[in-house]
């Protein structure tokens, strides 16, 4: 889809999708079960980011560590995750995964 | 590729990325902030030394079949020092100045300071590049010093 000069694929759409349910529940104080809503806001914003600096043919190394970060949010303070995340990137660039 | 070797790299790296940021975050940085810690390559360093040397002096001792011990002493050496402050402490310490007593037998020597007692008094000595340095020693001692 494009929005501009801008195309987005299904997946950025729907992190878009959560970054706005994720910031109506913030805003509107709408319990998220376990979570912390600002702390995922965060990690959800820096997913879309990434995820447009990725190529397409990436999606599923991608999709396994967003799924393993969320995970990890529920048990680490949030900047070893967002270190997590980071160190996770390098490491796959280095292991040649993307 | 294999599907099992396909995804190998992708869990090694996110087990290793996990591992890094958990030592980064004890380590690293202070409070779980980006603030970096300041004696970080110093507490590194000191980490492994003791960790390096507490395995060297446990190899040492096993090489010479003793228990390690952390003062050097054999139990020999340390007996034969317990017993000559015992021999000391039975004479009874004699007091050297306000909040210290002390005592001597052949080449032993025992001391106890009462540290709330000492009255300090400061003494100036000059090294021979001209340098002046200040010391607190207990009042009544001096010429031991001098």
């Amino acid at each position: 889809m494009y929005i501009g000069p801008f195309y987005f694929d299904t997946k950025e759409i729907f992190l878009i999708l959560a970054i706005m349910l994720i910031a109506a529940a913030n805003y509107f104080g709408w319990s998220i079960y376990w979570f912390d809503k600002k702390v995922l806001l965060t990690i959800v914003l820096l997913m879309l980011i990434t995820k447009g600096l990725l190529p397409a043919i990436h999606n599923e190394a991608f999709f396994i560590l967003a799924l393993v970060t969320v995970f990890l949010t529920l048990y680490l303070p949030v900047f070893q995750v967002v270190l997590f995340y980071f160190i996770s990137f390098v490491l796959f660039r280095l292991l040649k995964v993307v | 590729m294999r599907p099992i070797k396909k995804y190998v790299p992708l869990i090694l790296a996110i087990l290793v990325s996990f591992l890094i940021s958990s030592f980064m975050i004890s380590e690293v940085f202070i409070a779980q902030s980006p603030r970096i810690n300041p004696y970080f390559v110093s507490n590194i360093k000191e980490k492994a030394i003791t960790a390096v040397m507490g395995k060297v002096g446990t190899f040492v001792a096993f090489l010479q079949n003793k228990p390690y011990r952390p003062s050097g002493e054999t139990i020999e050496e340390e007996a034969s020092r317990k017993g000559a402050v015992a021999k000391i402490l039975e004479k009874g310490l004699k007091p050297v100045a306000k909040g210290i007593h002390a005592a001597s037998s052949e080449n032993n020597s025992y001391t106890e300071y009462t540290l709330n007692d000492v009255e300090w008094v400061v003494i100036e000595f000059t090294d021979s590049d001209g340098n002046v340095h200040k010391f607190e020693i207990p009042k009544g001692i001096e010429y031991l010093y001098r």
